[in-house]
């Protein structure tokens, strides 16, 4: 069913680009192609290093006034601002050309190059489309030289793999038994997929691939298509009005990837947790699996990436702390009044800049109750600034975890009310966390849970600012096992 | 021995007496010659002539420049000035029984450098076929005018407009008048309503005519028919100045309409002193005006003639250099050397140009006012114009395709084509206006198809005329061409399309469009002489013999190169 509705939206943007052309010209001469409306993208921002823009030779009345042309991963292109754009390996664009076309006054684009059509779906996938192709046909990517066998799935949203050897940019075959039905130049590939994730991303640099000579350096800070800053006589790209799924895919994306990734460590804590408590549980499939080699996975996210990695680094030093707090109970009991509820609303509030000095009243109890070196200071505030800078954590959370790590007595400051506005359940639940040796790592799965969860809602309040605990998906939660499946493939 | 030698021996007394001797001698004649000098200096003195006020050797000042009569050849060579031929309505029958085509003179270029063409132009009166065509084009104009300002629309009804196209509808208009499709009365309301609101138009930083206009409402507008301002184009201008000195000489009671619409432009940067041409932008960055040269061989030198027929000096526009040729079908077609990579500007070679200089202007120097039609006296225009088209005609023969080939524009993307006899290094290139290949958009244009028929009177252009003298919509007007490759008709209609085949008609039934001036001073010259406005505008002064552009020959195309 879901192939269904996914083959019907395919089809939906297809017919949505494939009738642009068409729709290009509603008058007798289609002069209204070239209002101003039908502008969406700034020409004067170069997709690559080396393109410019330059002035069209117009002799008539109508037409856009400039376009683009550059070279790119070994191909030449140029560009309208209203996307047209032709790639092709000669300077001439003449032969071999991939054609791109977008709907008139939207960001939905498709590149087209013989039978084969490439468009971006609502979750930002590349998504091909052959025409004249039936069920059972095979596809093989070949270098003249040799071949491999594509799987079917190439007609599916595109995996990072299949997406990386299609942009190889040799020839697609599409076999019908033994007889060869099409074979397509694939230069020009990698080139139409950034410069559709491009016009998706409204000239946004940062959804180029790795590597793509980008001027500047493709900070971010470059991001957008300035076009308000933009003054010019010529017609200005429109700002992005819609915040339909195309212009959303990317953030939705990202949070599907982190909420994943949190959930994979949370599975991982759960199993060590299991392991040091001398249970049986049998690993997941997904921790029997290395470390996630999420860079080559995500080129787009690293950053993502390296957080996430360090999160899991900091939790393991955790687990540590935790395996060391247990061969210390009965020597440093926490008082009851502070372990009750660490984030007891009587205690002293911490000031919520993290940037501030502790306060005070504060840093000398530390001192004096548990830091009796210089070393152990220095330690502590190094696991402070993880917590904090690393993990995402507020003050009060983070001094609760090391109070917890260390069997501090200090006093708990109080915590605000988390993102979600309420007090997690697992820690309401446990009460007197730590009282007892079966409630501690109880309270510890609670910690950890309440930072999975204001790192979540973090990760997405910074995504989308206006949704409200945006509650994950089966879908969300099959991009990841989607991935483990294709990495236990190799 | 000793006797001898006494007797040769001189006294110092001879010696003496033969100095004074020489020395009187000499002083006579130099007495003789001075006096005969002194004598010959002070009778030529005495026969100067004196300067007489608006003679010759007068030295006018600014002030009194206007009153100057502009110098044409009939003035200097005493021969007749073309005159306007009648209406194809008062032509008599015999009217063409008599025309002298000169068909017995061998072609190429004679001592003047004038140039008399291999193929003769096509003359006559217009047949059926013909006269629905024109009737057809004209409809054109018709439908798309606009009733609140009287611009027509450049492409079927979308509002905007050239000044380019304005000068194709000012044609198809005289066409319409000249071929008796309508009277007077309507003629003069259209023009004179079109004249009006042309010098009502807000120009460009209030400079010259921006270079789109919105025809309903008279503003100017960008590329996207917003209101705004793009620049103006110097080539837009100049054929639009052929067609305003072509009305004010067939028609001088529209003299005053139109020298007042252009006095209110200011040309100062159009055209620099040494003659070459300009055109203007916005830079994106700055919003400040940019001027670039404008113009590649072909138009460049038919919109610098335009200038010319008004009094300016486009010398370096004018002439063919730079240029390269290149062999195609044995045919050396020029090309503007001005590479496209360098300066970012194609150097296309299509057929309209030329065919709009000989059917307007004759192939002529903007000062000929009394050549014969099959002599023209801008030779290399005419041998240029010549081989375009023979390279045209090759290709026909040798490959089966009929070739008449014009920029024009394709109803779809990229809505606008370039579709070149040669540009960017590639014979036959069909280019889109950012250079794009597409092939698929090549035609035969149905402007170029009817010039070639009219102006070269051969058995290909037979042919070309019968694929296109029907190809019209009753409604529309004529399409703009037929595609080369059969997927039918370019089903799309414009005004420079229909003007120019309404030229084309006219040209077969009055020849050489361009007549003579015949009246004495211009307003245009003698307007505002007491103000500096046309020192500070470069509005020029009557052009003198002096001030004619030079006639020039290039190595000229006899046998095909291969």
């Amino acid at each position: 069913m879901s192939h269904l509705c996914k083959l019907l939206a395919i089809s939906g943007v297809a017919i949505c680009v494939a009738t642009a052309s068409t729709a290009q010209d509603p008058t007798v001469n289609g002069a209204s192609a070239f209002a101003s409306e039908n502008a969406i993208l700034d020409t004067s921002i170069p997709f690559a290093i080396g393109a410019r823009e330059a002035r069209q030779s117009l002799r008539g009345a109508f037409g856009w006034p400039t376009f683009q042309e550059g070279l790119v991963e070994g191909v030449y292109f140029r560009f309208d601002p209203d996307g047209y754009a032709r790639f092709a390996p000669t300077p001439r664009l003449d032969s071999d050309v991939f054609e791109v076309v977008c709907r008139p006054r939207t960001y939905t684009c498709m590149g087209r190059k013989q039978q084969l059509s490439m468009m971006l779906n609502s979750r930002n996938q590349m998504q091909l489309q052959l025409d004249d192709v039936v069920s059972g046909d095979r596809f093989f990517v070949t270098d003249g030289l040799s071949e491999i066998q594509v799987p079917d799935r190439i007609l599916q949203p595109l995996d990072l793999q299949i997406e990386t050897l299609l942009g190889t940019g040799n020839e697609l075959v599409v076999r019908r038994g033994e007889e060869e039905t099409a074979r397509i130049s694939l230069k020009g590939f990698t080139a139409v997929a950034a410069y559709l994730r491009w016009i998706a991303a409204r000239q946004d640099y940062t959804v180029l691939p790795r590597g793509w000579p980008v001027p500047n350096g493709g900070t971010s800070d470059t991001t957008l298509t300035q076009s308000t800053a933009w003054d010019s006589p010529m017609p200005q790209p429109q700002r992005p009005i819609d915040t339909g799924p195309t212009g959303a895919a990317p953030v939705e994306r990202e949070v599907a990837e982190v909420r994943g990734e949190l959930n994979l460590l949370r599975e991982l804590l759960m199993n060590r947790e299991g392991q040091a408590n001398g249970n049986t549980t049998l690993p997941s499939p997904t921790t029997s699996h290395p470390p996630i080699d999420s860079a080559s996975s995500y080129p787009a996210n690293t950053e993502v990436d390296m957080k996430v990695s360090e999160l899991q680094r900091t939790v393991d030093a955790l687990q540590d702390e935790l395996f060391r707090i247990r061969g210390q109970e009965g020597t440093n009991v926490l008082p009851a009044a502070a372990m009750m509820d660490p984030f007891a609303s009587g205690a002293q509030p911490l000031p919520t800049d993290p940037l501030q000095p502790m306060p005070g009243a504060l840093a000398p109890a530390v001192a004096q109750d548990n830091m009796t070196s210089a070393g152990e200071g220095a330690l502590m505030a190094k696991r402070l600034s993880v917590l904090m800078d690393e993990l995402g954590m507020d003050l009060a959370t983070a001094v609760a975890v090391l109070q917890m790590s260390n069997g501090t007595t200090l006093p708990a400051p109080a915590l605000p009310p988390g993102p979600a506005g309420v007090v997690p359940a697992s820690t309401r639940d446990t009460g007197a966390v730590g009282s007892t040796p079966d409630t501690q790592p109880l309270y510890q799965d609670g910690v950890v849970e309440q930072i999975l969860r204001e790192l979540e809602e973090e990760t997405l309040a910074m995504a989308n600012p206006g949704a409200q605990n945006p509650a994950g998906t089966a879908e969300e939660y099959q991009l990841l096992s989607r991935y483990f499946r294709s990495v236990a493939q190799q | 021995m000793g006797s001898g030698q006494g007797s040769s021996r001189k006294s110092p007394f001879g010696g003496v007496l033969a100095i004074v001797a020489a020395v009187t001698a000499l002083a006579g004649v130099t007495y003789g010659l001075g006096s005969a000098a002194r004598t010959l200096l002070l009778a030529q003195e005495e026969e100067i002539n004196p300067i007489i006020a608006g003679g010759d050797l007068d030295n006018l000042p600014a002030i009194m420049r206007g009153n100057l009569p502009s110098v044409t050849t009939s003035m200097t060579t005493g021969a007749t000035r073309n005159e306007k031929p009648p209406r194809m309505c008062e032509m008599p029958d015999d009217y063409f029984d008599d025309l002298d085509q000169a068909r017995d003179r061998p072609h190429g270029y004679n001592v003047q450098n004038a140039y008399v063409r291999r193929y003769r132009a096509r003359r006559g009166f217009l047949n059926d076929r013909e006269m629905r065509a024109a009737k057809v084009a004209w409809h054109y104009f018709e439908k798309f005018t606009q009733e609140t300002t009287g611009l027509a629309n450049s492409v079927g009804n979308y509002p905007s407009t050239t000044l380019w196209d304005t000068a194709s509808y000012v044609a198809g208009l005289v066409a319409a008048f000249e071929l008796c499709l309508i009277e007077k009365p309507e003629f003069d309301r259209r023009m004179t309503q079109l004249l009006t609101t042309i010098k009502g138009l807000d120009l460009f930083r209030k400079e010259m005519p921006n270079k789109v206009y919105h025809t309903k409402t008279g503003e100017k507008v960008d590329y996207t028919n917003k209101a705004g301002e793009i620049g103006f184009s110097a080539l837009d201008i100049g054929r639009f100045l052929v067609w305003m000195r072509i009305v004010k000489n067939r028609y001088p009671y529209h003299g005053n309409t139109i020298d007042s619409v252009l006095l209110k432009w200011d040309f100062r940067n159009i055209i620099d002193d040494e003659g070459l041409m300009f055109g203007a932008y916005v830079d994106a960055d700055t919003g400040e005006t940019v001027y670039a040269q404008e113009g590649r061989l072909g138009y460049e030198e038919y919109a610098a003639k335009g200038f010319a027929l008004w009094g300016f000096r486009p010398v370096l526009a004018h002439r063919a250099e730079p240029f390269l040729t290149a062999s195609i079908f044995g045919v050396p077609v020029p090309y503007d050397g001005r590479d496209p990579r360098v300066f970012h500007s194609q150097n296309y070679v299509v057929t309209e140009s030329y065919l709009q200089d000989g059917m307007e202007l004759g192939f002529d120097m903007p000062h000929d006012d009394s050549s014969p039609d099959w002599l023209s006296t801008d030779g290399w225009r005419a041998e240029f114009a010549e081989r375009i088209y023979q390279v045209q005609e090759n290709r026909w023969r040798r490959t089966g395709f009929m070739t008449a080939r014009s920029e024009h524009n394709v109803k779809g993307p990229p809505y606008f084509t370039y579709d070149t006899v040669f540009s960017d290094g590639y014979p036959w290139n069909t280019v889109t206006p950012r250079g794009d290949y597409v092939p698929d958009h090549a035609a035969v244009a149905a402007k170029a198809a009817l010039g070639l028929w009219v102006l070269w009177d051969t058995p290909y252009t037979a042919v070309l005329y019968d694929a296109i003298i029907e190809l019209y919509d009753p409604e529309n007007g004529m399409y703009e061409g037929i595609y080369e490759r059969g997927q039918g008709r370019v089903a799309i209609f414009t005004a420079n399309n229909n003007g120019i085949i309404l030229t084309a008609l006219l040209h077969k039934v009055q020849g050489k469009i361009l007549t003579g001036y015949t009246g004495e001073n211009e307003v245009w010259y003698t307007a505002f002489r007491d103000q500096d406005i046309r020192e500070r505008r470069k509005y020029p002064d009557p052009p003198q013999e002096e001030d004619w552009l030079p006639a020039l020959r290039h190595s000229i195309y006899l046998e095909p190169e291969f």
